[in-house]
């Protein structure tokens, strides 16, 4: 049975790839067909037990695939799947433009799988979402013609808003339902009576506001009348015939765990009622034949409403009953409304008329429907009402109030009927209207096609048929009910049938005096287009309320977009800003500043001394680099800022970052250096010069900025600071590390020790890493057309930039420092286990000796000089050894990723392990990408022409 | 001499947001420069232990940390680890930092952040 629900939603993604083509057009209506005669055959086995499958989805969440089908829920389906045949079949006809068609009939059959997931869901949670789905497609559906018609979006964005708002709510009270019953699984919650569960009016509150925005009742029924923007098939099988009775689904559902109680029968019967006569008596000032539907559909769900709030399953016949009828009826009507205005134009009650001799077939369809929506007899549609008034009858709420209002509700509806009838068809037709003729003239107009009365024809012999084959039907109504119940056509008492009759004449005399007591609103622009039907303003408050909401949340909108300067400095600002009053906050709040009072001095020694004026160095080059407009010395003052940093490193002592610091930070500056020499100077000149030009408050602005991200950052780092461990044995880790260092890895330094194996993994990404920066240097550098262009053999031709500090004495330095270089590289990747340094140094030192020659001699001669630099080549190598080295000795003998080896002590105080490998392999990539970096960056490249 | 490190880092770190927020895009790319340095130094001063000695190990297997560093108490080794790896990897965003600067600069001809508009609705 999951297949089966997931079977229009496959035919869907079929027409969505197959498109237009011609022979497919008739395959959702034959699918339908197949679904419901698939369906039918389920009738007989659910009339007795439930059919219930279950794949599992999610079990953590309590979700799963679970389709839970008894009589109830095969009823809905095969509602689903029949009126879905017709409405296909119809659709065929109804849309002209084969593009249409095709998205008409993909909606149509999403919609069908999501409508079969909620009536035939087996577990709540799944429930709700093919719930929401269904709202989704009907979004789509009524905004159909959303491209051409405004009105079209903004009714499917009001419908999807409250349904979805509903959904919410729903989600709610099945989420508070599963965790009273202890399950998600349908037949549990089923099986639990929740009715005096302390969650009890939260929950049902919570389910009726989800099943009342669904299906349109007061206050919340603005949405549906709105939703008639979509096509006429849409309307007949979504709000009409399916989707608007899933909240009449579940409360019937959830009848036997949250019904039978006063809180329920009040809620359902009041609203159910109220919105039955309101919808009766506003579909009689309806001046558009769908708008009056549309507010009698209305009215109909509210009945149903209220059958279903009715003590002891008193009104759930009658319920199943009016579903079957209701559906039959008006979805028949509202295709004969498309097929109407699709041969007229119009769909203005005042200027139809007539048409009995036009169009025939329709007539007869809808003559039969409209009759059937009276409740003459012996149609389905009587047999309906007189269940319904007979289940309020005598006084089931003990007061004759209900009784009298479905009294009230069915004469108003009998009305709606009979002014269907003889405005569209009896009448005759009234004088043409000039006005209209001009805008539309008779081009307009289509031949009534036959499929536009045959399809609806369908269900009219449905209304005809259905009391005359009771038997047929009758095992579903027993199924749904769990219990056999008689069907008959004449109710058992004379009372209800007296009603019922009564009603039909008073509802004949009303539509008769319908001028009188129900004025229509009168429309400012009937045309084919702007017929929406219009809302008494009386009903206004709920969709008041909510195009109040719709505008201020625009209103919000606007003033969030003034924020929206475009420049990025404002939002850096103000993101820094509020993180560093957070920070503040948070400071204060776990007593930071309490520590100010407590700090610890020490009577400093001389290395301290000489670490604090250090300090001041950093601070003051880098405040240097802030206030020097100069590009090239601001850039050495930060410079020296780093040098100084690696001056307080070496004193910490922490000699190995302190040469990686000094090393870095020359390769810094003279990358940065290289990089400005690339930039165009008039720029660069502009942009000096622009350095103060901002106002006196943005000025103080980014300084206030600062000063707090100070305080803050200082504060934080003092709270740290002072908190850390500072005796050996409340650090067990740092002792640990330098405890094993000699026996796991053999080597002296620990922090070289924990660089290549403790954290091994760590330098492996690091390396990787930082080639991935360079990568990303070559490639947002070279020429874009040709990536590969800089990493060619040089061009012959120099330019005068390349040789311009070029001559003896520089050369001859480049080339000793070279040598120099390359001979301290060598020792460092050696004796990294027991001095500083370390592969990563090696590559450094010998990436700098490179781009010193690129200072020197420029990008061409450099290639010339160095042909066996190979950047890519180095990078690519250096990886490779890395991860064999980390990865081949767990092939050989099984040890862990990375894991040192030990190779034996070797001569001259050297010690040989896979270490060793590791560092090569980070010397050789890191000289690859410092020489990939610099050789990008010094690559005259044609700026000539790019600038 | 932890406290003035903290006390420095949060300067550092000030001026490294003032930069950040400059016009001129070389600039911003100090910042950048500045606040890793912050960083680090950051890093240094939550080091255990104020060492004496560099973080080196006497050969052979010792049960006690004076044993194995005989010569004082020695620095803590773990921050010098993450520092240099800091240092690395800081080093890498710095380069593409540059380069993208670089290729704003071509495609804008102007390296004023006011003039990268591109995000104006």
């Amino acid at each position: 049975m999951l297949l089966l629900i997931g079977l229009p939603a496959a035919l869907a993604v079929v027409l969505l790839l197959v498109g237009r083509a011609s022979l497919l057009r008739y395959s959702p209506a034959v699918l339908c067909a197949v679904l419901f005669a698939a369906f039918a055959g389920y009738v007989p086995i659910a009339e007795t037990t439930p059919i219930s499958e279950t794949v599992p989805w999610v079990p953590a969440l309590g979700l799963e695939l679970a389709v839970y089908a008894d009589g109830l829920a095969l009823l809905f389906a095969l509602l689903v799947s029949g009126v879905g045949a017709v409405i296909a079949l119809y659709a065929v006809t109804y849309f002209d433009d084969p593009a249409e068609r095709t998205r008409f009939l993909v909606l149509l059959m999403a919609f069908m799988s999501a409508m079969l997931g909620v009536v035939l869901a087996g577990n709540v949670l799944t429930l709700f979402c093919a719930w929401e789905l269904t709202s989704i497609t009907s979004f789509f559906l009524i905004g159909f013609k959303g491209k051409k018609d405004p009105d079209a979006r903004s009714s499917a964005l009001r419908a999807l808003t409250v349904t979805g708002a509903g959904g919410l709510a729903l989600l709610g009270g099945l989420s508070l339902m599963g965790a009273a019953a202890g399950s998600f699984t349908l037949s549990d919650i089923l099986a639990t009576d929740l009715q005096a569960h302390p969650w009890y009016v939260a929950m049902t509150v919570l389910v009726l506001l989800g099943a009342f925005t669904k299906s349109a009742q007061v206050p919340f029924h603005f949405w549906l009348p709105g939703a008639m923007a979509a096509p006429s098939p849409a309307s007949a099988y979504l709000h009409a015939a399916t989707m608007v009775k899933a909240g009449v689904y579940l409360v019937l559902r959830l009848y036997p765990p949250l019904g039978n109680t006063d809180l329920w029968a009040y809620a359902l019967v009041g609203f159910g009622l109220v919105t039955f006569i309101w919808g009766g008596y506003v579909a009689n000032r309806q001046r558009d034949m769908k708008g009056l539907l549309a507010y009698t559909t209305v009215s109909a769900l509210g009945s149903l409403m209220a059958l279903a709030g009715l003590p002891d399953s008193l009104g759930i016949k009658a319920a199943l009953i009016g579903i079957l009828a209701h559906g039959a009826y008006k979805a028949a009507l509202f295709l004969i409304t498309g097929a109407v205005e699709h041969a007229t134009g119009t769909r203005d009650l005042d200027r139809l008329g007539g048409l009995r001799h036009t169009m025939p077939g329709a007539f007869a369809v809808a003559l039969v429907s409209a009759l059937s929506m009276a409740g003459v007899p012996p149609l389905l549609g009587f047999m309906a009402k007189d269940v319904f008034l007979e289940a309020h009858f005598p006084d089931p709420l003990g007061s004759l109030l209900p009784f009298l209002g479905a009294f009230v509700g069915s004469a108003l509806v009998v009305a709606a009927a009979f002014t269907v009838l003889w405005q569209v068809f009896l009448r005759p037709a009234p004088a043409p209207d000039a006005h209209h003729d001009e805008h539309h003239g008779h081009d307009d107009h289509h031949h009534a096609a036959p499929m536009l009365a045959f399809a609806p024809g369908v269900l009219a012999v449905m209304s005809v048929l259905l009391p005359l084959a009771l038997p047929l039907w009758q095992p579903l109504i027993n199924g749904a009910l769990g219990k056999v119940s008689e069907l008959y056509v004449f109710p058992e008492h004379p009372e209800p049938l007296i009603a019922s009759l009564a009603a039909l004449a008073v509802g004949w005399g009303l539509m008769r005096t319908r001028g009188v007591w129900a004025t229509a609103k009168p429309q400012a622009t009937p045309s084919r287009r702007r017929a929406k039907p219009a809302l008494p303003p009386r009903t206004l408050t709920a969709a008041g309320a909510y195009d109040a909401l719709i505008a201020g949340v625009d209103r919000v909108g606007d003033v969030a977009l003034k924020l929206q300067s475009g420049r990025i400095r404002y939002y850096l600002a103000i993101i820094l800003g509020t993180l560093a009053l957070l920070i503040v906050v948070l400071s204060v709040q776990l007593g930071n500043i309490a520590l100010l009072t407590q700090l610890r001095f020490s009577t400093p020694g001389v290395t301290d001394i000489v670490k604090i004026g250090l300090l001041v160095l950093m601070v003051t080059g880098t405040l240097a680099s802030i206030l020097i407009r100069n590009h090239l010395i601001a850039v050495l003052s930060l410079g020296m800022a780093g040098y100084a940093l690696g001056g307080v490193f070496l004193l910490e002592p922490a000699p190995d970052v302190a040469l990686v610091q000094i090393l870095v930070e020359t390769l810094g500056t003279v990358m940065l250096m290289l990089m400005l020499g690339r930039l165009d100077i008039k720029m660069r000149i502009r942009a000096q010069s622009q350095l103060w030009d901002s106002s006196r408050v943005g000025r103080w602005r980014d300084i206030g900025i600062s000063v707090v991200i100070a305080v803050a950052v200082g504060l934080v780092a003092l709270s740290v600071v002072e908190q850390r461990p500072t005796r050996a044995e409340d650090n067990p880790i740092a002792v640990w590390h330098l405890l094993n260092t000699y026996p796991m890895i053999k080597v002296q330094d620990a922090v070289g020790a924990i660089v290549t194996d403790f954290r091994g993994t760590d330098t492996l990404l690091e390396i990787a890493v930082f080639a991935t920066a360079a990568l990303g240097v070559l490639f947002l550098l070279s020429n874009p057309k040709n990536p590969n262009e800089t990493m060619q053999m040089p061009r012959v031709k120099l330019t005068p930039h390349d040789s311009s500090i070029e001559n003896p004495l520089t050369t001859l330095v480049s080339r000793l420092a070279l040598v120099f270089a390359l001979l301290v590289a060598f020792s460092h990747w050696l004796y990294g286990g027991v001095q500083p340094g370390d592969g990563f140094t090696a590559g450094v030192i010998a990436g700098l000796a490179i781009s010193l020659s690129y200072v020197v001699r420029g990008f061409d001669r450099t290639r010339k000089f160095f042909p066996w630099v190979k950047p890519r080549r180095f990078v690519l190598v250096g990886l490779a050894i890395a991860l064999t080295n980390a990865v081949i000795y767990g092939l050989i003998n099984g040890s862990a990723f990375l894991r040192v080896q030990d190779f034996g002590d070797a001569p001259a105080g050297l010690h040989f392990s896979s270490t060793l490998v590791f560092e090569l392999a980070i010397a050789l990539t890191v000289f690859g990408a410092v020489t990939m970096i610099m050789d990008t960056i010094s690559h005259p490249g044609d700026e000539s022409t790019e600038g | 001499m932890g406290a003035i490190f903290a006390v420095v880092t949060g300067i550092l770190f000030g001026l490294g947001v003032f930069q950040l927020l400059r016009r001129d895009l070389i600039k911003v790319a100090m910042g950048f420069f500045i606040l890793f340095t912050a960083i680090n130094l950051f890093l240094l001063a939550v080091g255990t232990f104020d060492g004496r000695v560099a973080p080196y190990v006497q050969p052979g297997t010792f049960e006690r940390l004076e044993d194995a560093v005989p010569n004082g108490i020695p620095s803590d080794p773990l921050v010098q680890a993450l520092i240099l790896t800091a240092i690395v990897i800081s080093f890498g965003s710095y380069a593409l930092l540059l380069g993208m600067l670089n290729v704003v600069g071509k495609r804008k001809n102007s390296i004023n952040a006011d003039d990268l508009d591109d995000l104006k609705g």
